[in-house]
């Protein structure tokens, strides 16, 4: 199946584009696409998006086709997905 | 025959005035001390001649506006409409630092129905490089602080204080009764906490979250983002505060205003993002 991947912020600029397609094996979850992704760009990508302990970092924002979800219990992605990604910044 | 008298509103009351009444003799009859005199909703400086269906308010200097006068003179300025919906809308505001002040006192400004705030800290003496308190208010909670400053800009705003640290658990519990919920957090983690606890329990209800607005970086990287229907993101996503990269009251502001603006143009049922 394929899923759009959109990366917002400084995931975009570590992984040097703002969107892209991507296979997945059929019944990919949420997390074995954040996995895949942090393998693929790099240490600071992965030290973005999980914690030391190979969990969804808590300032991550993730949206399934625009709505946010609940990053404790991680979905089960679709073929047609558009999945957002972007690190919530500290400052207010 | 031509009538010898008009009607007009003099402080959302009605008056019969002579014809040929002007402006300066009403507010020597009725209030000579005013400082200030309103005709239909803008502050004049000369006198004229009165037509029917003038509205006139006559303020002395220090004088608080009752809620009708005040409600005109708002729905004057703003339009009726425009003013209507503001005024019937409730907004939450979780964290009232240096976003949360500055938009709530934006939209006490304007004259909206109801605030409800939450946050769990005092002001302390470096908070005020940004937020909306004052050096008197050290060491007093900050949504304690905030309504005391609001009832000086508007006491008929209603505003609901919350001490207390959000959580998962409380936000949907708090905050069930608004129209539009803001992120104002310090802190990353807070923010995408807030993100996910009101739209887990409230989908599709609008809520504006700021992200990236530390520095001094220019102001026009900082832009509203519409990132699904019910999702409106303010910021540049990119500069934390950080050492070197303070939290300063002009960047902070700019980020605030524009979750202000995204906050009314969602109650008047426009696009945030334009």
């Amino acid at each position: 199946m394929r899923v759009t991947v959109q990366y917002m912020g400084q995931l975009g600029h570590l992984a040097e584009r703002s969107e892209e397609s991507r296979e997945l094996p059929e019944g990919a979850s949420l997390l074995s696409l954040l996995e895949g992704l942090s393998a693929q760009y790099g240490e600071a990508f992965g030290h973005i998006v999980f914690t030391g302990e190979n969990r969804i970092r808590p300032s991550m924002m993730v949206l399934v086709n625009d709505v946010p979800v609940e990053k404790t219990t991680p979905p089960v992605l679709r073929d047609g997905d558009q999945v957002t990604l972007l690190a919530a910044i500290a400052g207010g | 025959m031509m009538a010898d008298s008009i009607q007009i509103m003099l402080s959302e009351r009605p008056l019969s005035v002579a014809v040929g009444t002007t402006l300066f003799t009403l507010r020597e009859a009725h209030k000579p001390d005013a400082d200030v005199v309103v005709l239909n909703g803008a502050p004049v400086r000369e006198d004229r001649v009165l037509e029917a269906g003038d509205a006139v308010v006559l303020i002395r200097r220090g004088e608080i506006p009752g809620r009708d006068t005040l409600e005109a003179l708002m729905a004057a300025r703003h339009t009726p409409g425009v003013h209507a919906v503001i005024k019937r809308a409730t907004v939450g505001i979780a964290g009232v630092g240096g976003l949360g002040s500055a938009i709530a006192i934006a939209l006490a400004r304007i004259g909206l129905g109801k605030l409800i705030v939450a946050d769990f800290d005092v002001v302390e003496p470096s908070n005020l490089n940004r937020q909306q308190y004052f050096i008197d208010q050290i060491g007093q909670p900050k949504v304690e602080a905030l309504r005391d400053n609001l009832a000086r800009i508007n006491p008929y705003v209603e505003v609901e204080t919350h001490l207390l640290r959000l959580n998962r658990e409380n936000v949907p519990a708090l905050f069930g009764g608004v129209d539009v919920m803001v992120e104002a957090f310090d802190a990353a983690d807070q923010k995408a906490m807030l993100v996910e606890s009101f739209t887990g329990r409230f989908p599709g209800r609008p809520i504006v979250v700021a992200s990236g607005l530390a520095g001094h970086m220019p102001s026009n990287t900082i832009v509203t983002r519409k990132m699904g229907p019910s999702l409106v993101m303010v910021g540049d996503l990119m500069t934390a505060a950080a050492p070197g990269t303070g939290l300063m009251a002009p960047r902070v502001g700019v980020a605030a205003h524009h979750q202000a603006n995204a906050v009314l143009r969602l109650l008047l049922g426009e696009d945030p993002e334009g």
